[in-house]
Formats: C-alpha cells, structure tokens, sequence
C-alpha cells in the first residue's frame, strides 16, 4: 500500500516539478533524486507483482525527462539519460528474478506445507483406521474364543449324544433280557399294544436324528471322533439285532414299515461313518509320515498296518545303534494303543469274526519292531568296548608269556 | 648590402619560427559547462566548483556586490561557463550578473550585468547555447546573456 501511495505521489509530483520554473541543475538534482527513490524502491520491491508498475513508472519517468535529453546527457556526463533507465531496468529484472525465485520458493513452500498437512491428514486417517481394524481384531480373537468354546461345547455334546446313546441302548438291552420269557408269551398272544410306547419309534428317532446332524465331513472332527462314533455304531447295530425279532413281535404288529426304516437309517449311518472314518484315518497318518496302502475298511486297515509294521520292521531291524526306527515304531505304537484302540473298543464289546485275531497280530507285530529297534545303551556298548579290549589285552599277554618259557 | 639581406632575411627566419610556436592553437573549444554549479562558501568564504576544477574566495565578489566584508551572508552562488569560457556568477539578492574570463591565477572581470535594481530572489542559470538563462520567480522577465550583456529579454522560457 505504501509502495503505491509512493508510485502515486512520485507521479504526480515529477510533472510538477517540471512544469514550474525550475533551473537545469534543479531539474538535474530532481531527476537524481528521482532516480535514486525510484531504484530504492525497485530494489525494496516485495512481490513480483508490483513489476509491471514499475515497469511502467520507468516508462513514465523517461518520458518525461526525455524532453530535456540533451540537458540531461550533458549534466549526466559520463552517463547520459538512456544508461540511467537501462541500469533501472537492468536493477528492475534483477529484482524480478529474485522475486521470481523467492516467490518460486515460497510457493514450493507452501506446497510442501500443503503436502506434509495432506500427509498429516492421511496418519490419522490411517491411526484411525489401525484403530478400527485393532478394535476388529480384538473383536474377532473374541469371536474365535467364543467359536472354539462352542466347538468344544459342540464335541463334548457330541460325546455326551453318543454316551447317553449307549446308557439307553445298554438299558433297553438289559431290560429286553429279563423280558425275554414275557416276549415269547406275548409272541403266542399277539398283543396290540399302543404305538406311542413303542422303544422302535424312538430308536427310530434317534436314528435319523444321529444321520441329520452328524456333519461326517466337518473339519472340527478328529481321528478320535469318527472312531468313537463307528465304535458307538456297531455298538447300537449289535443291540438292535439282538432286540430286533422281540421289539417287532412286541411293538411292531402286522407291519414291517418301522423295522425297515431302521434298517435303512442304521445302513446309511453305517456307510457314512465307515466312508469318513477311514478317509481321516488315512489322512491323518500320512500327516504324521505313515504311509500306508489305501483301506476302505477294517479288514484291508488291519491289513495295510500290518504290511506297514512289518515292512518298516524290516527295513529298521538293523539300526539297533540309531533310535529312528525304534522312534517310528513307538510312533505307530503310540497311535495303534492310544487313539485307535482307546476309541475303537470304547463302545465295541463285541467282535466280527477275525477282528480279535487282526489286532492281537497287529499287537504283536509292532511289539517285535519295538524290541527289535530299541536302540542299545552307550554304557552297554561302552562296557562291551571295555571287555574286548581287555580280552585282547589277556590274550596277548598270554602269548608273550608262552614265548619268554 | 647583401649583408643586411641577409640579416632580414635571418630576422623573417626568427619572425617566422617565433610565430609558428605562439600561433599553433586548438580551435572550436567548448567551454561551456551545460549545468550551473550551486556551490555553498565555507567558513572561509571559498567555494570549491569540483565540476569546473575552480576554487576561489568570494570576499571581493560580495564586498562588491553588497559593500560588505562578510561573505557568510551569502548562502550559495551559482556559477555557470558558457562556450567561450567566461564564468557567469551570481547569488540570491544579487543585482547583478556576474561574468569573469579566467587568467592565470586570477578570475577577470569582464562585465557586471544590472538585472534587478532591488536584488534578485532565488535566481538560477541555465545554458541555452548560445546565452546563459537567468531565470528568478520574483523577475517578470527571463533573461537571456552573453559576456556582452543582456541578449534578450523574453517573458517565456527559451527551452
């Protein structure tokens, strides 16, 4: 605002000075000292901005000291006027370029201010953000916990299901054999009795309710599991053939509908439970490096492990001196008693023809690879090394003996 | 006879020679100094004209002017040279115009020019070749001079 208010007074005031009676050395002295605000000012000059005015103040100022060039080229001797408006000129641009490259400055400035306010923005944006996704995990390692309770609480109703199964198959047992004598009455007396009281309707119910619910194909189910409940399925089929002929003397009446319907649901329990069981046996011994030929059932499994022992007994039988395949023995050992037995007789009390006799030589078989694999113990074969060495000792102090007589 | 021939002869010889050295001489020269010096005296009453190359003591100047020996009544003069190298003086409240032709060691009178009968205010020179400008706001007139006198009187300015 000074600066213009200058520019102004300085316009209006060279005119004047001009116009009224002045002498050449005042005129001289006015244009210096024209010249010397003017240059002041070009060098005080604070944005590029202002350039262009004076550009034109320098243009005004030359033209109207140019009517007096002459006067003024003498007076000015050695310069003359035209150098003295080059060198403001000249002094104009010099000022122009700083102010170019300040102002060039200033606005990489304000655009690094711009961008670090933008990048200031952009974390707290992002702290907002790691917020949200440490409240989701928070939330989600919640939901886990609250998943694997419940898939905890869903196994252990699982086993509670299959035992509570077993307690009331066990009791319908017992109770059909002290009724045993009343059924053959009853066989000869063709009772009618009420359908709603009927065990083959709940075990009917129970049946299809195990085949609606069990999902065989869950990845929440381990190897335990799927023999628990083959275990618990030949233990229900083996009641129900053994209750079967009475129940329906007693319950079933003139019609095998039931009796049918039980048998197709105790088939496909019977099938799926077989299918899935024997995948994730597989399955889960290739996952802990035994390998063994494919088996669809219990006889080719009994098989195929057998095969497994017997060659990996073979192949480890001489390396008494490293523990691996005496680990490896203990491996299968450790699975053949602890998960598949434990599991596999839990609710099976009663055998198929030849399955006693499977697992007795599979017993035996890893017995023989574990005795035959235990490696032996370094103070035994240091004691050994010993003995040989004294024996050895003795003997060739008995021949020098025998040489010196 | 002939000896006096050639005495004559020897003398126009000298003549000739002794003219040749007093007569060689620059022509055309331009004295004249464009812009007036506005000089202020010291305490001593000296002014010094760094333009002209000139320094001098204005005591007679004023005593002639004035009457008075005290040159600290003048506040500054102004001086200016025209082409033919006469020095044109004058001063606030001066009558007159002032010109001197420089000798050696010396500034010559040549003329005193009556410009005002009560005194001039605040005059100043100018050079319009070929006069001096004496120009004053208090003068109706803006007189044009030479080392003669007064060239021309004229109510506008010459420029």
């Amino acid at each position: 605002m000074k600066n213009i208010i200058s520019i102004l007074l300085l316009i209006i005031t060279i005119p004047l000075s001009v116009l009224s009676q002045k002498s050449d050395f005042d005129m001289v002295e006015d244009f210096k000292s024209d010249i010397q605000n003017l240059s002041y000012k070009i060098e005080n000059i604070i944005s590029s901005s202002q350039i262009n005015t004076f550009h034109m103040e320098i243009e005004k100022t030359k033209k109207i000291y140019g009517k007096n060039k002459l006067m003024f080229d003498r007076a000015l001797y050695p310069q003359n006027i035209e150098q003295t408006f080059t060198q403001l000129e000249l002094s104009l641009l010099a000022v122009e370029n700083r102010l170019v490259l300040i102002e060039h400055q200033r606005e990489q400035l304000v655009s690094m201010r711009n961008r670090t306010a933008s990048m200031k923005l952009e974390i707290n944006r992002l702290y907002t953000i790691t917020d949200t996704l440490k409240r989701k995990l928070s939330s989600a390692k919640k939901e886990v916990n609250t998943y694997v309770n419940e898939l905890k609480g869903y196994n252990d109703l699982l086993i509670q299901r299959d035992s509570l199964v077993i307690r009331i198959i066990d009791s319908m047992l017992i109770s059909y054999d002290k009724t045993v004598s009343i059924i053959s009455d009853l066989k000869l007396k063709k009772p009618k009795l009420l359908n709603s009281d009927s065990p083959l309707e709940w075990i009917y119910t129970v049946l299809t309710q195990i085949n609606a619910t069990t999902d065989y194909n869950s990845s929440f189910l381990t190897v335990e599991d799927y023999l628990r409940m083959h275990s618990l399925q030949i233990r229900f089929n083996h009641a129900w053939k053994k209750m079967q002929a009475g129940l329906i003397t007693v319950y079933g009446l003139n019609d095998d509908y039931l009796q049918l319907s039980i048998e197709h649901e105790l088939k496909i329990w019977d099938d799926r439970s077989q299918k899935y069981m024997w995948s994730n046996i597989h399955k889960y011994l290739t996952n802990q490096d035994m390998i063994l030929s494919t088996f669809s059932d219990a006889d080719s499994f009994f098989e195929s492990l057998e095969n497994y022992i017997q060659e990996s007994h073979r192949l480890t039988k001489q390396e008494f001196l490293s523990k691996k395949g005496y680990i490896q023995s203990k491996k299968v050992a450790d699975f053949w008693n602890s998960t598949f037995k434990n599991e596999w007789l839990l609710y099976s009390n009663v055998f198929y023809s030849g399955e006693t006799q499977n697992i007795e030589r599979i017993d035996k078989s890893l017995s023989y690879w574990e005795n035959d694999t235990q490696p032996i113990h370094p103070m035994f074969v240091s004691i050994l090394s010993l003995a040989l060495v004294s024996i050895t000792g003795f003997i060739f102090l008995m021949i020098k003996t025998k040489e010196k007589r | 006879m002939t000896s006096l021939i050639k005495n004559i002869l020897y003398i126009l010889f000298l003549v000739s020679i002794t003219n040749c050295k007093s007569t060689f001489m620059i022509e055309n020269v331009d004295y004249a100094s464009y812009l007036e010096s506005v000089i202020k005296p010291d305490k001593d009453g000296f002014v010094v004209d760094l333009k002209n190359n000139i320094r001098f003591s204005i005591h007679s100047l004023v005593e002639r002017e004035f009457g008075l020996n005290d040159p600290t009544i003048i506040n500054e003069i102004r001086l200016i040279r025209n082409t033919r190298g006469y020095y044109f003086i004058t001063a606030h409240k001066f009558k007159h115009v002032y010109v001197f032709l420089p000798e050696s060691g010396k500034l010559k009178l040549k003329n005193r020019i009556e410009v005002s009968s009560s005194g001039i205010e605040y005059p100043f020179l100018n050079w319009r070749e070929p006069y001096v400008e004496l120009v004053s706001d208090t003068m109706e007139l803006i007189f044009y001079l030479n080392e003669r006198g007064i060239f021309e009187k004229n109510k506008e300015r010459n420029s």
